[in-house]
């Protein structure tokens, strides 16, 4: 029994604090021993039970004794709050706006975050299942790192290993014309999936067997949103769809996959639609190489991916490894990505949809938690400044009997009604800015996203981290101070601490101008991505995709036809214009060593593609109709082929590119065929015209609407099938810097949003202390001091406080704007414009904000300052 | 302090009889056992802090005890005033009892 004869520590503790006397020690020994004695006469359980009927019974005079009293008082700390709180009005309003700017920033925040976070967790095995990603030539210039694989992996790792339960393969059916009856739509999210594809993902069908549904040839499955587009209030299932020419059965009816997945679809079509055309199977399901299709793999349970992981070279040398050597001359490792880090962390080629970036949500983090502490800090300042006008109030308290703890627990609770206040306004201002807040970051974050109970808990969180963290510090000073002296008025007060008060500036200020250079950073690379000189001339290009296989083949007419109107410059046909499609192929260039296979980016074009990029040839000649070889004989290289593949005199290099042997005639100048991010590599062109899907059209600056009404009126005589559709050239090389242009408007805003809540916080200082020295400043003034002199005394303290604040932040900011600058392989220098005129931002702002009461105070007049009392 | 209640009395001369042993549950036991009625420690932990707040008693800590959790006892004396009430209780109550016949057996 030893050992066992002393009460349960909870209980102890709890009769610890119920106890309603100082003294403790004796009377928990003495219940000790009581159950001690209790436990050896009776038993542990009648011990136990006795030592719970003690407790009880202290219950009713514990809650007479400590919260009826805490209660009262409660309400005097209310009312007491209360009265301050409407007694200095500016106050009050500088500190709750502050905290609600801050805190609607943070909700905002965390509701984009709490997004980003939630890509592809809804799928139920999520977190069994991967993407097999593709890495060609590891290291090298010429690497390449793909999302996508080739298709015979799926069925050929799903048969070998065990631990692969299920697999899928996608194919991207891409833009295509659906049609049923009268509608006739364009859709983008199109799928070719393998029947597997809902044993694997969590893709619940309202009709239809998803077991079945995509079992056979031709048979497809839609989404909601679809089925309503095209059918209204019939139903769909077992209708026939027209996908390009194509006819569909309709087997199911899917959910709309929900916004937060990696990759979107409305229509997914059975793989084996594909896969039984004779010449598709031979070019794509039986060759290793041709990597077109997103595989995905369901672990058993119980496997880890690293363990299949390991064991896939020796899966990629026993069969794929002689072909991708043979075919694109280069070495092929795939790597096994979890679901859930698809969003956030792969960036690869060829991503199956644009995906976010694990960076920006640790900025957006960051800044949030940056915004937040600055409002904590107008609080802090603001409360210790004034901590002088309390000072009266807590030592009559004390003298009334109030201890220190008391004090703090008022101050603190003062400080969370403020933050119950600015709470309040936070979600009024979400409600005004979430439209805005979605415009920013390209989300659709609604009213009813703000009732999860995940948020619901970062709420309170945030109300207490506000809170405490700005209320603990003035409870701490106020709750200091020495009654006696304050009430005999031989106190010698200093308000606060004023140097932390001064530190708290400076880093509200540092933070500021932090986010200032970041902003003119992020907006200066723009600029430069913008107007970098791209190599070819991206203005007035119209494209139009060609649908109709008859275009191609009379693309020579129709480009003359074109020509006629004298607005219409050149035209040419192209697998895609720069920022768009750029295929990439293995060629074999004959040296004096012998063959030597290369994979490089291609393009493939026709006669005019330079000339309608306004690209410069640099040697050699551009492709030319009056050499009949040139169509199946020549290519054309890029600066960067020269310097990658070590090539020193390349004009008339034999190439050979399957069956096609040819010569190199021109080196074009580098030209920029993707984001700046990357830099130029390889690059072949080559006349090719059956596999191009644009039409590239240069038309003048002038009179564009004409222009464009001519080329529809054109467009539809050759294709009367498809609605006309066009885009120009730069607005999709724009939109590769979307990600950035988001950055630099988020920067902006939420610099301001930093600043304006700075700047709220000293005008609140320097009101205080103007009010503060308002007897000072009269008897200055007396003397016979200018409003200049004792302007630039009220001014002069917060101006250094700004300028050291500078040479915080400038450091800070190089360091982490040099780190971001690192991303793009053609970036802006780093210009100290930005930082001084951040520097002249802040000061300017911050000196605006002093002047007022600063010269408010100095105009004063000293007859009516001095008569005060 | 006019005056003591019985019980009051009784844990006053109760302490005096533990001598340097008095606290709340010795004076309890003790009590308990020359009364034959069960004293429950609430009964006596009032009155108790009662007297020692009047200055009748005085407590003081004691050594610890393991048995105690390490926890001393609180040992309470009787004071100078203590005394002084006591011997006036004794006085009035002698003076009140003189007359009393010791043996009076109904019936007999």
């Amino acid at each position: 029994m030893a050992g066992q004869e002393h009460p349960i520590k909870i209980l102890e503790i709890l009769l610890k604090h119920i106890i309603p006397f100082c003294d403790h020690e004796h009377l928990l020994g003495d219940f000790e021993e009581m159950y001690t004695r209790i436990a050896r006469d009776r038993g542990n359980t009648m011990a136990l039970f006795w030592y719970i009927f003690q407790i009880l019974k202290l219950f009713p005079s514990y809650f007479k004794n400590y919260c009826a009293w805490s209660l009262n008082m409660l309400k005097n700390y209310m009312k007491i709050a209360l009265r301050n709180l409407k007694k200095y009005k500016a106050y009050s309003l500088i500190n709750i706006t502050g905290l609600a700017i801050g805190m609607a920033c943070c909700i905002l925040i965390i509701q984009y975050v709490q997004d980003e976070l939630s890509y592809d967790l809804y799928h139920e095995k999520a977190d069994r299942i991967y993407r097999l990603v593709d890495a060609l030539d590891m290291s090298g210039p010429t690497s390449r790192y793909l999302a996508l694989s080739s298709a015979p992996f799926a069925p050929a790792l799903k048969n070998e290993f065990p631990e692969v339960e299920d697999a899928v393969r996608f194919f991207l059916g891409r833009r295509r014309m659906v049609t049923y009856g009268e509608n006739k739509y364009y859709e983008e999210g199109i799928i070719f999936a393998d029947a597997s594809l809902f044993r694997i993902f969590t893709f619940p069908l309202i009709e239809g067997d998803p077991e079945t549904a995509l079992e056979a040839p031709h048979t497809i499955v839609i989404s909601e949103r679809v089925a309503l587009k095209y059918f209204g209030n019939e139903n769909p299932m077992n209708k026939i769809m027209k996908i390009n020419n194509d006819d569909y059965l309709i087997t199911g009816i899917l959910r709309d996959i929900p916004r937060n997945s990696h990759f979107l679809a409305d229509i997914f079509a059975s793989m084996k639609t594909l896969e039984q055309i004779p010449t598709v199977q031979e070019r794509f399901f039986q060759n290793w190489a041709r990597h077109e299709f997103y595989t995905y793999l369901l672990l058993k349970e119980g496997y880890s991916a690293s363990g299949l992981q390991s064991k896939l070279p020796e899966f990629i040398e026993k069969h794929a490894a002689q072909q991708i050597k043979t075919i694109l001359g280069s070495t092929l490792s795939s790597t096994l990505q979890p679901l859930n880090s698809i969003h956030l962390r792969s960036h690869l080629q060829h991503e199956i949809g644009p995906n976010g970036d694990i960076k920006y949500v640790t900025i957006f983090s960051v800044i949030a938690v940056f915004i937040l502490l600055i409002a904590c800090i107008n609080f802090m300042n603001l409360a210790t400044a004034r901590s002088i006008n309390r000072s009266k109030e807590v030592s009559l308290r004390k003298v009334v009997g109030a201890n220190r703890h008391q004090i703090i627990r008022q101050f603190m609770g003062e400080s969370f009604i403020y933050t119950f206040f600015a709470l309040f306004f936070a979600f009024l201002f979400v409600r005004l800015a979430l439209p805005l807040f979605n415009s920013l970051t390209g989300k659709e974050i609604g009213v009813q996203d703000l009732g999860n109970v995940i948020f619901l808990g970062a709420v309170v969180f945030i109300l207490f981290f506000v809170g405490l963290l700005s209320g603990s510090y003035p409870a701490f000073i106020l709750s200091q101070h020495q009654p006696a002296n304050v009430l005999k008025g031989t106190a010698n007060i200093k308000s606060g601490r004023s140097l932390l008060r001064k530190g708290l500036v400076v880093l509200q200020f540092g933070i500021s101008i932090f986010l200032i250079i970041a902003t003119g950073t992020v907006l200066n690379q723009l600029d430069f991505l913008r107007n970098r000189k791209l190599g070819f001339d991206k203005d007035h290009v119209v494209v139009v995709t060609i649908r109709e296989n008859a275009i191609r083949k009379n693309s020579e007419a129709i480009k003359a036809d074109l020509k006629q109107n004298p607005h219409i410059l050149n035209a040419a046909i192209t697998i895609g214009v720069p920022g768009g499609v750029v295929a990439g192929d293995a060629i074999q260039m004959v040296t004096e060593e012998g063959k030597k296979t290369v994979t490089v980016r291609m393009i493939y074009a026709d006669h005019d593609y330079i000339k309608t990029m306004g690209m410069e040839i640099v040697k050699g000649r551009d492709f030319s109709r009056e050499m009949s070889t040139d169509e199946n004989e020549a290519f054309i290289i890029n600066e960067a082929a020269i310097r990658g593949l070590g090539l020193e005199n390349p004009l008339g290099t034999q190439v050979e590119w399957g069956d096609k042997k040819g010569t190199i005639i021109g080196v074009v100048k580098d030209f920029q065929f993707q984001s700046l991010k990357n830099e130029i590599t390889p690059l072949f062109i080559q006349i090719w015209p059956v596999n191009t899907f644009v039409f590239a059209i240069r038309i003048s600056p002038d009179n564009i609407p004409d222009t464009l009404a001519y080329i529809e009126k054109k467009w539809k005589e050759l294709d009367p099938a498809h609605p006309f559709e066009f885009s120009f050239m730069d607005e999709s090389f724009d939109r590769l810097y979307k990600n950035e242009e988001k950055l630099g408007q988020i920067f902006s805003t939420f610099s301001f949003l930093a600043i304006f809540i700075a700047c709220l916080g000293l005008f609140g200082l320097a009101l205080f202390m103007a009010e503060q020295r308002t007897k000072e400043i009269g008897i200055r003034k007396i003397l016979g001091a200018s409003v200049g002199r004792i302007f630039v005394l009220l001014a002069k303290e917060f101006v250094y406080l700004v300028l050291i604040a500078n040479v915080v932040a400038w450091p800070l900011a190089y360091f982490l704007m040099r780190g971001w600058l690192q991303n793009f392989a053609y970036r802006v220098n780093m210009e100290s414009w930005i930082y001084i005129l951040s520097a002249v931002i802040a000061f300017v702002i911050a000196f605006i904000t002093i002047s007022f009461q600063a010269l408010k105070a100095a105009l004063a007049d000293p007859v009516k300052s001095l008569r005060y009392e | 302090m006019k005056n003591l209640t019985r019980k009051e009395e009784l844990i006053m001369l109760a302490i005096l009889n533990l001598k340097k042993e008095a606290y709340l549950i010795s004076i309890a036991d003790h009590l308990s056992k020359i009364t034959g009625m069960k004293m429950s420690l609430t009964s006596v932990h009032l009155p108790l802090n009662r007297l020692e707040k009047n200055g009748m008693i005085s407590g003081k800590l004691g050594e610890a005890t393991a048995v105690r959790g390490g926890r001393r006892k609180k040992i309470y004396d009787i004071t100078r005033a203590g005394f002084a009430m006591l011997d006036e209780h004794k006085r009035i109550s002698d003076l009140l009892w003189k007359n009393y016949p010791t043996f009076l057996a109904p019936g007999e």
